[in-house]
């Protein structure tokens, strides 16, 4: 796009219906980036009236003594210090009528700079509900700047404020240099004295807000309502996004199947097609529904104001390891799946405690850690222990992590960089969801996800599957067939007849395996494993798990040939529970059950949260360090697991 | 004026209902931004289940602090 001849930025604080004017003036012609360095989000967009000006979205901000490095990008730009974004041209102040004191004590503080301004009234209609109006003519007259109220984005709105942006860039006029206030008393007077001219009392009525926080800030009512609400949004994430997954996965399935037998005479191209593009494909695809339900969730707490008060309720169980209560959306997310878990982060301010959140998010027990967990508590510790054990097992799974990663957030926020904001937050009036904010929120988090993630998840599902598929060589089917005819006590000849046609192809797949540069490196890496008691074949099953841990179960599956391992864990808890060691004694133990399964609650196994945190920390480094060391983690506590087990 | 000491009280004790005027605090730029200026009223509107943080009812729109940020705000009334 060319050049803008114009920039004009919106500024205000948190909550004052800044993205929803964006969102009205710009519609579809914005996008989405980073300020260079930080990690703060950077949305800038053209004005649909005039694709000239180009609209910046600065981040909410109470004042230019900035807090935060959100703030500070704001303070950054406005003053024309920041390297990567011109000094804007015109400034458009947002003016929250709901909250009209705080706005204006920034606005007042803006205009001391004097930079060219207009200022925009919205919430009007709320302001109305509580119970007064405000008076846009006199609000003008006293801050020197014009004033537009805009309600709701309505387009009759958006055309005169429009129209007043062109009017300011044309007249370059609006540049009332207000006196500056030495201290915030002598400002939070001045805005007292606005506030006395433009306020018009309507009637003695506080609105709907005031009742409803009485019983959702409740300490008894409220946590109720926010454990249902927190627990009824999980359920729907965990399993509104199901069927929608299996279809992906079953579609991509068929069209690998399809694909594999119209290539059938290149097994070569065949496999790449099916098992590296196609199956890559849809490892990132499968992310998409849950990302969109959680950000559809997220996007109604954010527009009702109901996000800050459950920040609230939560903020003291998560106060004491550095982190603010502002962290348990993408805590809990992180339950269902951390990739969205880490983009919604993005709900914290930018500092300290987001990137400590952001570098935990990891270890809390995502959905496809429970395949695992199933197959082994349902075969070696519900037989021996009972429903009840195995429900214990199951929980305990959940919280190892959770009891890894609190510490490590309070080791993380001790020692990491960056500025902390005390934690404080307005309390903003309740009201029904603008539906474009929300639908906008959703396309967001998923064509971000899709353009910034998904190279690299696709970029290393092909690593992987070369690693698994060469040498493939041909001598391997020749051995195979006098292995598989010696075992099944049948003429050679008849390995490839229709009767045994399943067996022999899983057959021969285990062994391609085996042999494949990726089985070459499990067994090499076995010594390593052998501490913890992990057989190459659990190896190699591990090490194939690294780029997505659901993969861990379908490739044991193949390891012991059993078709269709996921959809049928029955068939493979059999074949591990007949799995014997060389003296005769069953190879699989409940203990060496546990320590698999605690391996895995700890591991960073899964290359889409390595891209998602790449992504949101702007960090190579990070990430790398975060995979090294969740990694050691879990073969320190298996081990330890392991060696304590085994005295017991 | 005179200013008997024993009416002055701590924000960060008060319970939720109680409130009054500020009538000291200590230098934090930014609660003094966002509206805990000395003669400001200020109320507590409620308290988190866990005891802290509080709510409090201030200027238009109400505020979450954390009880350790409110020591030394000292309440008349």
């Amino acid at each position: 796009m060319a050049e803008a001849n114009y920039r004009v930025a919106l500024v205000g604080t948190p909550n004052c219906g800044k993205t929803t004017l964006f969102n009205a003036l710009c519609g579809a012609r914005q996008r989405t980036g980073n300020y260079a360095g930080v990690t703060v989000e950077k949305k800038s967009g053209r004005l649909l009236a005039d694709p000239n000006i180009e609209v910046l979205d600065l981040p909410g901000l109470y004042s230019l003594n900035a807090q935060s490095t959100d703030e500070d990008i704001t303070r950054r730009v406005l003053l024309g210090l920041e390297p990567s974004e011109k000094r804007p041209d015109l400034l458009i102040l947002v003016i929250d009528a709901t909250n009209l004191h705080r706005t204006l004590y920034l606005a007042l503080q803006i205009l001391e700079l004097g930079t060219p301004a207009l200022a925009v009234l919205t919430m009007q209609d709320l302001a109305q509900r509580r119970g007064f109006t405000i008076d846009t003519a006199a609000l003008s007259q006293s801050l020197g700047i014009p004033v537009v109220r805009v309600v709701k984005a309505t387009p009759e709105d958006i055309v005169l404020l429009n129209t007043a942006i062109k009017n300011s860039i044309a007249t370059r006029k609006n540049r009332n240099k207000l006196q500056r206030s030495a201290t915030p008393e002598e400002r939070h007077h001045k805005v007292a004295a606005i506030c006395r001219q433009a306020v018009r009392p309507l009637a003695k009525s506080p609105g709907p807000t005031p009742t409803l926080d009485r019983w959702l800030l409740h300490r008894l009512w409220g946590s109720i309502f926010f454990i249902i609400l927190m627990g009824g949004m999980f359920l729907g994430i965990y399993s509104g996004a199901r069927p929608v997954m299996d279809a992906i996965e079953s579609a991509m399935k068929a069209l690998a199947k399809l694909a594999g037998e119209a290539l059938a005479s290149y097994p070569m191209t065949a496999s790449l097609v099916s098992d590296g593009i196609i199956a890559g494909t849809g490892s990132v695809l499968v992310f998409l529904p849950q990302i969109a339900l959680l950000f559809f969730f997220i996007a109604l707490l954010e527009e009702t104001g109901y996000l800050p008060r459950a920040a609230f309720l939560m903020d003291k169980i998560l106060s004491w390891s550095g982190l603010s209560g502002r962290a348990f959306i993408p805590l809990l997310s992180s339950f269902a799946c951390a990739v969205p878990g880490i983009l919604s982060a993005r709900v914290m301010p930018s500092d300290r405690t987001r990137m400590a959140t952001i570098l935990i998010a990891p270890l809390m027990s995502c959905s496809a850690r429970l395949p695992v967990y199933v197959l082994f508590i349902g075969a070696f510790i519900e037989p021996r222990f009972g429903a009840l054990w195995a429900g214990v097992a199951l929980f305990g799974m959940h919280l190892v992590g959770l009891v890894v990663a609190m510490p490590l957030a309070l080791l993380f926020n001790r020692s990491l960089r960056g500025r902390e904001a005390p934690f404080i937050l307005e309390l903003p009036e309740y009201h029904w969801p603008h539906w474009p904010n929300v639908r906008r929120r959703i396309q967001d988090a998923v064509s971000d996800f899709l353009r910034r993630v998904a190279g690299i998840i696709l970029a290393l599902s092909l690593a992987i599957w070369a690693l698994a598929y060469f040498p493939h060589s041909a001598k391997t089917v020749e051995n195979e067939k006098t292995a598989f005819a010696k075992e099944r006590n049948i003429p050679i000849t008849e390995v490839e007849n229709e009767s045994h046609k399943t067996e022999w192809e899983n057959w021969l797949k285990s062994a391609y395996l085996r042999e494949s540069f990726l089985g070459q490196l499990g067994r090499t890496i076995e010594p390593l494993f052998r501490p913890l008691g992990f057989d190459w074949k659990i190896s190699v099953a591990i090490l194939a798990a690294f780029p997505a841990r659901e993969v861990f179960v379908s490739t044991l599956g193949i390891i012991y040939s059993v078709s269709d391992a996921e959809k049928d864990p029955q068939a493979l808890a059999k074949k591990l529970l007949a799995e014997k060691k060389p003296d005769g004694s069953p190879y699989y133990s409940p203990l060496l059950a546990i320590t698999i399964m605690v391996f895995f609650a700890l591991c960073l196994q899964c290359m889409s949260t390595l891209a998602t945190l790449r992504r949101e920390l702007m960090s190579v480094r990070w990430s790398i360090t975060i995979f090294v060391l969740y990694t050691t983690l879990a073969y320190g506590v298996a081990f330890l697991v392991a060696q304590i087990g085994s005295w017991l | 004026m005179p200013r008997p000491n024993k009416a002055l009280r701590s924000l960060a004790t008060l319970a939720p209902g109680e409130g009054g005027t500020i009538a000291e605090t200590p230098p934090n730029l930014r609660l003094a931004e966002l509206g805990l200026i000395r003669g400001q009223f200020v109320r507590v509107l409620g308290v988190a289940p866990l005891g802290d943080p509080v709510v409090l009812a201030l200027l238009d729109t109400p505020l979450v602090v954390r009880r350790a940020e409110l020591e030394g705000i000292l309440i008349r009334g």
